[in-house]
């Protein structure tokens, strides 16, 4: 449990794209992944990892935070490009070995894929890193709120997606601290066989998620003690303004739009 | 043998990219068979040390022996299952500690995984349980029906059944009655006389442990800033203020008396029972 999981966490800090508002990070992610699915060759795929890095560079947080949280996803980003490089053929064959043959249109899909994974995974980090999870869901909330005038309840979404974002990391310090219960007490892993660990994984799992209904029961029951109703009006906490940065913000991602579709 | 922290810094890590600062330079003997009251402001590093004597909490830097383990920074090797047998370690918030379904079972979690036989686990829980004063009807309900005073109980008895050598105990009088404080107080005294047993308890309430402890360890910022007897600390109350921490009436009364009589603070006990017998004492002379 040394390497924690971390997409999905806010990392503080105090850069330009901390500060944006949450309302311009969020109107920024399907323009990104408009650019990502029109993407359909390497000249595209550079361009917009060249814009993703500019963009990580500017949240301040080192590239390896980005790497890390990409981790978990890495098998399946191999297996996206195994999976094109075994079973497309097209364009010159590149390597010819007994049934094993490579073409170069198979190997430029499979890149293109795996990186089209990789980007929206990249992305999705810069978001989570430099927003706190109530934020994203409120500038969320913002956005979907003309739906409300054609009766989509956005209020309760917005409230069921800041509870489950502002318990992902909760969930995970739940697991946390009953690992180290069980440890302090004699839990010891590394010395079982294969059957027996899964056995105790699993095991793990029921008191993790008694112990996160729990604490989402007491949640509920505090934030309604002190006098929270769904529906009721509610001031916010931080009255978001829009300002120019975050205009030039989604103004910027207009380029790898413009870049995908273009290259 | 005993206890040694040389040097020993650790920062928290996960929280953001921001290190915050866990202990610094630590650094602190101990000898076993004695009972250590462990104090400080809320923040100063009371639980993160505590962690580092089990493992569940490895060093950055410097050297922890303890008992005849060695936990060293440089190479992070395996904690050894014994080492979790001997060093004991009651959690400061119990609801954090306890996982399984029935009490029972939470306290058979220890012996079992430190290879006792089902029987023995099972008498070692009864006097576990019996020892911090829990009911035996409450074993077969699941821990997070009890109290908040029963859990305390639970999880100071989860940690007890595996019989330990060495037992660190964080806060295990908070949410509990002045009865069962005393009385807890008491018998873990009693573990230090009659087992040999090494007791560390940390605590907010200097006055509950004045009575008990052999030795008190007082941290201001991850460091050590004081490690003393009580009477020691009596006289140096000025160490108390710049913790942080509010001498407790007793101690300022002890002051008083001292300036007022003209004697040494170091000659007057520290906790209010004994202060008053001394007291009257002096009265007679
Ligand atoms: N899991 C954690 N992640 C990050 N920082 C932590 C964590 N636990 C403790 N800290 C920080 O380490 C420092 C020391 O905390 P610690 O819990 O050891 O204090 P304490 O003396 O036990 O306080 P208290 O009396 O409130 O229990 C504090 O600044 C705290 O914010
Ligand atoms: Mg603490």
């Amino acid at each position: 449990m040394k390497r924690k999981i971390i997409l999905g966490r806010y990392m503080e800090g105090d850069s330009w794209i901390h500060r944006l508002d949450p309302r311009a990070k969020t109107a920024a992610m399907p323009l990104f992944m408009v650019a990502v699915f029109l993407v359909d060759g390497y000249a595209g795929v550079l361009a917009l990892l060249l814009f993703t890095a500019v963009v990580i560079r500017a949240t301040g947080i080192p590239y390896r935070y980005y790497f890390r949280a990409m981790k978990p996803l890495m098998f399946l980003l191999l297996f996206i490009l195994a999976f094109h490089i075994l079973y497309d053929a097209g364009g010159g064959k590149l390597l010819d070995v007994g049934a094993f043959k490579v073409y170069a249109g198979g190997l430029e899909k499979g890149i293109v894929s795996a990186s089209r994974m990789a980007l929206f995974i990249m992305l999705a980090a810069v978001m989570t890193f430099t927003t706190q999870p109530e934020q994203l869901a409120q500038g969320l909330g913002s956005l979907l709120r003309p739906l409300t005038y054609i009766g989509v309840p956005t209020d309760r979404l917005v409230l069921m997606l800041g509870i489950a974002l502002r318990f992902i990391p909760t969930i995970f310090e739940e697991a946390e601290r009953l690992w180290k219960a069980q440890q302090s007490r004699g839990l010891d892993l590394s010395s079982q066989p294969l059957k027996e660990k899964a056995r105790l994984i699993i095991a793990l799992l029921v008191p993790v998620t008694t112990g996160a209904f729990r604490r989402a029961i007491g949640l509920a029951d505090s934030m309604e003690a002190r006098g929270f109703r769904l529906g009721a009006p509610r001031s916010r906490y931080r009255v978001h303004v829009w300002k120019r940065a975050d205009t030039l913000f989604i103004a910027l991602f207009l380029l790898p739009v413009a870049a995908a579709a273009l290259l | 043998m005993g206890i040694s922290f040389e040097e020993v810094s650790y920062c928290y890590r996960d929280r953001g990219m921001t290190p915050i600062l866990g202990l610094d330079g630590f650094h602190l003997k101990l000898e076993e068979g004695r009972m250590i009251a462990v104090l400080g402001a809320p923040g100063s590093g009371k639980s993160t040390f505590l962690q580092h004597l089990n493992g569940l909490i490895r060093a950055d830097e410097g050297v922890i022996r303890i008992l005849d383990y060695r936990l060293d920074s440089a190479e992070k090797g395996k904690i050894p299952a014994s080492l979790r047998q001997r060093v004991g370690l009651v959690f400061q918030y119990p609801e954090l500690q306890l996982f399984e379904e029935t009490v029972e079972k939470d306290l058979l979690f220890g012996p079992l995984n430190f290879g006792r036989s089902k029987d023995e686990a099972a008498e070692a829980v009864r006097r576990a349980a019996s020892f911090v004063g829990l009911d035996e009807e409450l074993l077969a309900q699941s821990p997070f029906k009890l109290s908040s005073g029963q859990m305390r109980k639970a999880a100071v008895a989860a940690v007890l059944a595996a019989d330990p050598e060495i037992l660190a105990l964080d806060e295990p009088t908070a949410s509990l009655d002045p009865a069962s404080r005393e009385d807890l107080m008491q018998r873990l005294h009693g573990l230090t006389r009659g087992q040999g047993k090494t007791v560390l308890i940390v605590t907010h309430r200097l006055e509950e442990v004045a009575a008990y402890a052999d030795e008190f360890v007082v941290i201001k910022d991850g460091r050590v800033i004081f490690h003393g007897t009580a009477r020691e600390l009596v006289h140096r109350q000025e160490v108390l203020e710049h913790a942080g921490l509010m001498a407790p009436s007793s101690m300022r009364m002890a002051g008083k008396l001292a300036a007022q009589l003209g004697v040494q603070p170091a000659e007057m006990p520290a906790d209010a029972a004994a202060l008053a017998d001394w007291y009257a004492g002096q009265l007679e002379l």
